[in-house]
């Protein structure tokens, strides 16, 4: 379920009959700095709480209780009560396993989209290549969440919607970094040599030039799971995402907005929860690039 | 172990043979603003050559001459303009798919440059019985076994199997890529200066590597390379290229000991005498004037700029290849219709 380890599901993509010397390299430079190791801990951790949630979490997420709304932070209540009384701590627990979901989900679904896209297009240039330029530039000139806004316009709100609608929002992004990176190694002489020895197009794609672009793949992949999950939190927080009683950071926050004159401190706890695990993400993206450049200089 | 007998496979005896006809390929070199080409480069200008079963060709010349894309037309890497690279009497320039992965099988290529011609998140192993794979002569298990077998084919450790290209030095990553290469058991292989970028004692392990290859297996070899002293060592032909044209072809003992173009002439006395008491007393012909533009070569022949026995004629008429002596063309007023050994014999005065 973790995508937080550096041998993703994209370098992974071929089991080596050898040693993986190089890649375990890349893992030992990317935990040296303790940033990484607190950031990587982190999301472990919350993959941890989110699995674990349903037996430790103090309360019934659903759970009302109308006499006691907006209870503030006690020992009972860890972090207070929200407007129907629901326990915000065992909420927010519950809400984990969305936070980590979304943005796996809606960054699949952009991969799904981008990575073959691109790795045509940076190999076969030509038509193809301009194209599809033209329909991801297109794409990048509209502004984000109002694309996406537009998508669940259409197909409806939802929790899957709006993460397919990300997905779709994110995949031209995506696209241009397979694409650039394609087209550099697609001048590399081995990209020659594969084909020399009779391999099919799909083949030199998927063997020789997807590994080859992994590193600014993942980078990417890994800073746009921060953006998925503020942009859920967002689209939740506009009531577009998770319904109710559903729990997500966002709609809790927009609870929380709605009555922060009453319960000043609940906008709090799902705040800090976003902004600190959309920190970790970009925090390992930040790394990993860190980590791939330093091996590719060697 | 594996079915890795069909690597051994002599495959001298099968008749084989590629010949290119009349190849032009072309470059765009600058575009209009709708991406037309503006200007072209023609790279290879209406060459002819046959390579036959066992016989190692050399294709020499300076950097521009049109050698490297001759290889790359060759070796099917590019298609050509115009023309045809025939396989046993098959022209394969139409070829697509299937279809052209079943030729390349037979032809095979060492890059120049063995940092790049190697993928860097593969193993060795990997890279050399890729081809294996590809062509389902192997599994994903019988890799690693083929792999090694190959390896020690090429003098290299089977150990090294194992290892990732950026472990390996130059030489070693040469070897795997004729490692590789040789996999399919070609009958052709295309060597695209597979030595100019390795140190001096390498380079002549490779060279030797590829003459026992040859000897033993009676594989054919397209040698391709900026260097004479390479040519002449590993050579039964060899083909002079000047601007996309050849030049002068001939047996090589016959091109190296009676040269019948000025620019073959001045190509051979770069090439050092290992004999020091010769090499001091050697004139060597330095070549004078411009280039031509490769985008407007001139009319007539294109070495009148920078030839020391340039006439008037030259100017309009530009030389085909003639035979001068028998399987030995020339392309060069000098020698038309004068017939052979009438040429100018002596080197150009400094």
């Amino acid at each position: 379920m973790t995508t937080t380890s550096a041998p993703g599901p994209v370098t992974g993509h071929a089991p080596e009959p050898a040693a993986a010397a190089p890649r375990r390299r890349t893992l030992r430079l990317l935990l040296r700095r303790p940033s990484t190791v607190v950031a990587v801990g982190f999301l472990l951790l919350l993959v941890l709480l989110a699995v674990l949630a349903p037996w430790i979490s103090p309360h019934d997420p659903f759970a009302q209780d109308l006499a006691d709304r907006f209870a503030p932070y006690s020992a009972d209540h860890l972090l207070g009560t929200d407007d129907l009384g629901r326990d915000v701590a065992s909420r927010l627990l519950y809400a984990i396993k969305l936070a980590l979901l979304a943005p796996l989900i809606s960054v699949g679904v952009a991969l799904a989209l981008g990575v073959p896209t691109g790795l045509w297009a940076g190999l076969s240039r030509g038509v193809v290549d301009a194209v599809l330029s033209r329909v991801a530039d297109a794409l990048l000139s509209l502004p984000g969440l109002a694309f996406a806004l537009a998508i669940i316009a259409v197909v409806g709100p939802g929790l899957a919607n709006v993460m397919v609608a990300l997905g779709i929002v994110f995949a031209p992004s995506l696209f241009r970094v397979v694409r650039g990176a394609a087209m550099a190694v697609a001048e590399e002489p081995f990209i020659d040599s594969a084909r020399s020895i009779g391999s099919p197009t799909s083949r030199v794609l998927w063997v020789h030039v997807l590994p080859n672009v992994s590193a600014p793949l993942l980078v990417q992949a890994t800073i746009l799971m921060g953006l998925a999950l503020l942009s859920e939190a967002g689209l939740s927080f506009l009531g577009l995402g998770v319904q109710p009683p559903e729990a997500s950071w966002g709609s809790m926050l927009r609870t929380a907005y709605e009555n922060q004159f009453e319960a000043p401190l609940s906008v709090l706890p799902p705040g800090i929860a976003v902004v600190v695990t959309v920190l970790a993400f970009n925090t390992l993206g930040d790394a990993i690039r860190d980590a791939m450049t330093a091996r590719g200089r060697r | 172990m594996t079915d890795t007998a069909h690597l051994r496979r002599d495959v001298r005896g099968a008749t084989r043979d590629l010949s290119l006809r009349n190849l032009v390929k072309t470059y765009p070199l600058t575009r209009d603003v709708l991406g037309r080409p503006r200007a072209r480069v023609r790279a290879v200008d209406g060459v002819d050559l046959d390579v036959t079963a066992g016989m190692t060709v050399g294709v020499v010349g300076e950097s521009g001459s049109g050698k490297s894309t001759l290889g790359r037309l060759a070796s099917l890497l590019e298609r050509p303009d115009s023309g045809a690279v025939a396989l046993d009497g098959h022209d394969t320039t139409a070829l697509r798919g299937r279809e052209l992965a079943e030729v390349r099988r037979s032809i095979q290529v060492v890059f120049q440059d063995p940092f790049g011609s190697l993928d860097p998140t593969k193993t060795v192993g990997h890279a050399v019985a890729e081809p294996l794979l590809v062509h389902r002569r192997v599994r994903r298990p019988g890799m690693l076994a083929a792999a090694e077998d190959l390896l020690a084919r090429v003098g290299l450790d089977p150990g090294l199997a194992r290892r990732y290209p950026e472990q390996l030095s130059g030489g070693q990553r040469q070897r795997v890529c004729i490692a590789r290469a040789l996999a399919l058991s070609p009958w052709l292989l295309v060597a695209d200066e597979p030595t100019s970028a390795l140190d001096l004692s390498t380079r002549s392990e490779i060279l030797n590597l590829l003459l026992t290859l040859q000897q033993d297996t009676g594989l054919s070899i397209l040698l391709v390379s900026h260097d004479f002293a390479t040519i002449q060592h590993l050579a039964h032909r060899v083909a002079v290229m000047y601007r996309g044209r050849v030049v002068e072809e001939g047996p090589t003992q016959d091109v190296v000991r009676e040269p019948l173009h000025p620019y073959t002439k001045a190509l051979l006395s770069a090439v050092p005498v290992p004999d020091p008491k010769i090499q001091r007393t050697r004139s060597r012909i330095l070549l004078r004037g411009e280039s031509p533009d490769p985008t407007a070569l001139p009319t007539g022949c294109r070495f009148q700029s920078r030839c020391a026995f340039a006439m008037p004629s030259c100017a309009q008429t530009d030389p085909g290849l003639v035979d001068a002596a028998p399987g030995h063309r020339v392309a060069c007023l000098l020698h038309q219709g004068i017939g052979a050994g009438t040429g100018p014999t002596t080197a150009a005065p400094e």
